[in-house]
């Protein structure tokens, strides 16, 4: 459970990090498939977790009822602990489910709040392991003096709770994994998502009637602005160097597909308007709101695989892949590698 | 005995808490305290005073009425079946995503029911194999005695 929620953690402060980069931070474009990797086992242990949360709480959930309920102080803090250890717990998992269903049935931010309860309860569990640090010792029965009683072996019963744990988190796991793992999608009949179903045989998170792009990505005098100074057009783009790169698309939500991309290299781009290398950059987007921009560290910006990108799959991008261009980087959110570009700005 | 690593863990983990609690309260439009408080309280009141509850009485149904290897499979198939259920309920009450048909494109009732069914027949299978386990032992034990 502790490890469970360990991973959790720790992927999760990486997503965290890839979305809200501090200004000194030059997030690494390599290895391309980290944040495949990270987040797919973000969402997968999340998943993983439910039975495990499950089982444990309700093999303690008689000792709510222990009479006298506070003997002392120290019990008494013990059992204030389990609120925000238990609410922390089962809202994360709720909203994070709810999440890869983009499923927002709440008057908040999801990022946001998935973000601070998890600091809740990672340190509520921080203090509870230390609580029961004693009991869990004697449990697990290392370091035990050599003259004390042999271990009793393990009873039936908790031998079979641990194998039902087992395979409950191993069905759910094998249920939605397919998402992620393109091999299993056929087994995984409840992955909120299919990595081969979509327009171009890839699934979209925001589509151009949401983004509301329509209109402005289909206008024949769209230009991309690059630094203020370059205007280029589409045929500006197609006179460049053309290069093709197989890059996958990692959401936050714990999906992700690879596809084989065409286009323009970014770094060509920023030379050709004389952007100097060490520039952090930031694209912007035709569709107004909170996805229209995204930070590009200069690992990224001059990663050789780091496309401004007019095809994939050898055609031209649907329009809900974000035509006329789109930014495509390895290791990097989804939500980031953003679509139907207007304009390339660098930071001073 | 105390270990070692009791305290640092003690002393990080309450600020790790604090830091957590402080962030919550902090509010401001995307994540305004009162919002996320509701869904908090929701979480625990929805475990402690509904799920365990109802698991409980489950299980004391599971308890009154099977034995041995037979009621640890039962459970086991109960417990899966519970994480099924409660892993495709998301995907199943969603209102889904105005005008993208590619988020949760699949039909969730039939594969929650053909995982669920899959589920029933292993469990099936391991409650007939248990009960299989148990007769060659008791027939065994017939010739012996008419033998004395």
């Amino acid at each position: 459970m502790g490890i469970a929620f360990g991973i959790c953690f720790v992927t999760g402060l990486i997503s965290h990090v890839h979305q809200n980069p501090p200004a000194w931070l030059d997030v690494p474009s390599r290895p391309v498939w980290a944040y495949q990797l990270t987040q797919g086992l973000h969402v997968a242990t999340g998943i993983a977790s439910i039975p495990l949360l499950l089982a444990k709480l309700w093999t303690v959930y008689r000792r709510l009822f222990a009479w006298p309920p506070f003997p002392d102080l120290a019990r008494l803090l013990e059992r204030l602990l389990l609120v925000p250890l238990v609410a922390g717990a089962v809202f994360e998992l709720v909203t994070g489910l709810l999440n890869i269903v983009q499923w927002y049935p709440w008057r908040f931010a999801f990022p946001v709040a998935h973000y601070r309860v998890a600091w809740v309860l990672v340190g509520a569990l921080l203090v509870h392991l230390a609580v029961k640090a004693p009991t869990a010792r004697s449990v697990t029965g290392r370091r035990r003096r050599p003259d004390a009683p042999p271990e009793a072996a393990p009873s039936p019963e908790r031998r079979a709770v641990l194998a039902g744990v087992a395979a409950a988190a191993g069905a759910v796991t094998v249920a939605t994994v397919g998402q992620t793992v393109a091999p299993l999608r056929a087994v995984s009949l409840l992955a909120p998502r299919d990595p081969a179903l979509g327009p171009q045989g890839l699934p979209v998170n925001r589509t151009a009637a949401a983004a509301r792009v329509a209109p402005k990505a289909l206008d024949p005098g769209w230009r991309l602005l690059v630094a203020g100074r370059l205007r280029l057009s589409m045929s500006d783009l197609l006179a460049l160097p053309q290069h093709e790169v197989e890059l996958p698309i990692a959401c936050v939500e714990g999906w992700s597909a690879s596809a084989r991309w065409g286009g323009v290299r970014l770094r060509d781009v920023l030379d050709l308007a004389g952007v100097p290398p060490d520039r952090h950059i930031t694209v912007v987007s035709l569709e107004e709101g909170g996805y229209q921009t995204s930070p590009v560290g200069p690992s990224a910006a001059r990663d050789p695989l780091t496309l401004l990108a007019m095809r994939v799959r050898g055609e031209p991008l649907h329009l809900d892949h974000g035509y006329p261009l789109r930014l495509i980087a390895p290791n990097r959110p989804g939500v980031q590698q953003t679509k139907w570009l207007s304009r390339i700005e660098v930071s001073s | 005995m105390t270990p070692w690593w009791r305290a640092p863990v003690l002393v990080t983990g309450v600020l790790v808490l604090g830091y957590g609690t402080l962030l919550v309260l902090s509010g401001g439009p995307a994540a305004p305290p009162t919002a996320v408080g509701v869904w908090l309280a929701g979480s625990l009141v929805g475990h402690d005073l509904l799920l365990a509850p109802l698991t409980l009485v489950v299980a004391a149904l599971v308890v009154r009425t099977l034995r041995g290897v037979q009621r640890r499979v039962v459970a086991t198939g109960l417990l899966v079946a519970a994480c099924l259920v409660l892993v495709a309920l998301p995907a199943l009450l969603t209102p889904g995503v105005p005008d993208n048909p590619t988020t949760t494109p699949r039909n969730y009732g039939v594969g929650l029911a053909v995982l669920l069914a899959a589920d029933a027949a292993v469990t099936a299978a391991l409650v007939l194999a248990a009960r299989r386990r148990r007769r060659p032992v008791s027939l065994a034990k017939g010739p012996v005695r008419t033998q004395e």
